[in-house]
């Protein structure tokens, strides 16, 4: 929905980005008017509008390369040169994608330069080969799952089983769960991100979240659960 | 009707709830019959809102402020 405060600024496929830092096909984009003059000021050499222009979107930033990188010190290395990066890059930004999207694509992209230096990409793969790699994932836990009561996300044995989850994905499944359920990206915007295709960014997507469902499973069995029985049911079947 | 397998390459539409109305009516004439796929749509939403609204991932200002602050004094360094 158009609102006064945003614009809808479509771009023909000549006005793309560089692969390295620019988006893929063109898609109808709105940006708010503010968000659109502060690209307008630093582009024209207006250094400090940055500031304001990217500030909104660090946390964003710094999550996008966590999901990759998966240790704090890291994170904040890449999400500051991908900033950079934006900065130096910011006159060819054509705003045929978002400015958060194209921002957020730059940190993965810085993320994955980070794992391929550091190698350690290598023993993920290694680790997603045993995992099934791209293979069907069938569900683990059959479990009827209590209703989870509003405190219950405040503990902190549920927070601490959700970073060992999220970290027990492969990396491909994680930065798909971070981004679209996390930062609430849409799938286009997911697929822009990652390179990928709809339906390639909505299969990682579904297995992600049945592996976040098995890998939290047990809490409610026991850690989390008070007074249900735990109610299994027929062995899966497929 | 739809097997598991068959529901379980489909259902995350269903649970995104963009599946066409076609498709949909094929998921719930499963889940109809199958308690196995019904209690994996329930605890696969209960995962989601736990990985959305458990607010494990909401960084305290502290922890990103100095990187943004820290790429514009690179960027003053630059353009000075």
């Amino acid at each position: 929905m158009m609102t006064a405060s945003t614009e809808t600024i479509l771009l023909s496929g000549k006005d793309r980005l560089r692969p390295e830092t620019g988006m893929g096909s063109p898609v109808g984009v709105q940006m708010t008017s503010a968000e659109v003059t502060l690209i307008r000021r630093v582009q024209n050499g207006d250094s400090d509008a940055f500031f304001d222009l990217v500030r909104p979107y660090e946390r964003a930033v710094f999550l996008a390369a966590l999901s990759l990188v998966r240790n704090d010190a890291d994170a904040e290395d890449v999400a500051q040169e991908a900033i950079l990066k934006a900065f130096k890059n910011l006159t060819r930004f054509r705003q045929e994608a978002k400015f958060s999207t194209w921002l957020i694509q730059i940190a993965i992209n810085e993320a994955k330069m980070k794992l391929r230096k550091d190698r350690r990409h290598l023993y993920e793969s290694i680790e997603e080969g045993r995992l099934g790699g791209d293979g069907d994932y069938t569900p683990q836990d059959f479990a009827d799952w209590r209703e989870i009561p509003s405190e219950a996300l405040e503990q902190k044995e549920l927070r601490k089983a959700l970073t060992k989850a999220l970290d027990s994905l492969p990396e491909k499944y994680r930065t798909v769960l971070i981004l679209r359920d996390v930062q609430h990206l849409s799938i286009t915007e997911t697929a822009q991100v990652l390179g990928l295709s709809e339906a390639n960014v909505k299969t990682r997507l579904s297995r992600a979240r049945l592996q976040m469902r098995d890998a939290l499973a047990p809490g409610f069995d026991g850690a989390w659960s008070r007074g249900r029985t735990y109610e299994r049911v027929r062995p899966f079947d497929v | 009707m739809l097997s598991c397998a068959d529901f379980l390459a489909e259902f995350g539409d269903y649970i995104d709830d963009t599946a066409s109305s076609d498709l949909r009516a094929h998921l719930e004439e499963h889940l109809r019959e199958c308690k196995t796929c019904r209690v994996i749509v329930d605890s696969t939403r209960k995962t989601i809102d736990i990985v959305t609204e458990s607010g494990c991932f909401t960084l305290p200002a502290e922890a990103v402020d100095p990187i943004v602050t820290a790429v514009m004094s690179r960027i003053r360094q630059r353009t000075t």
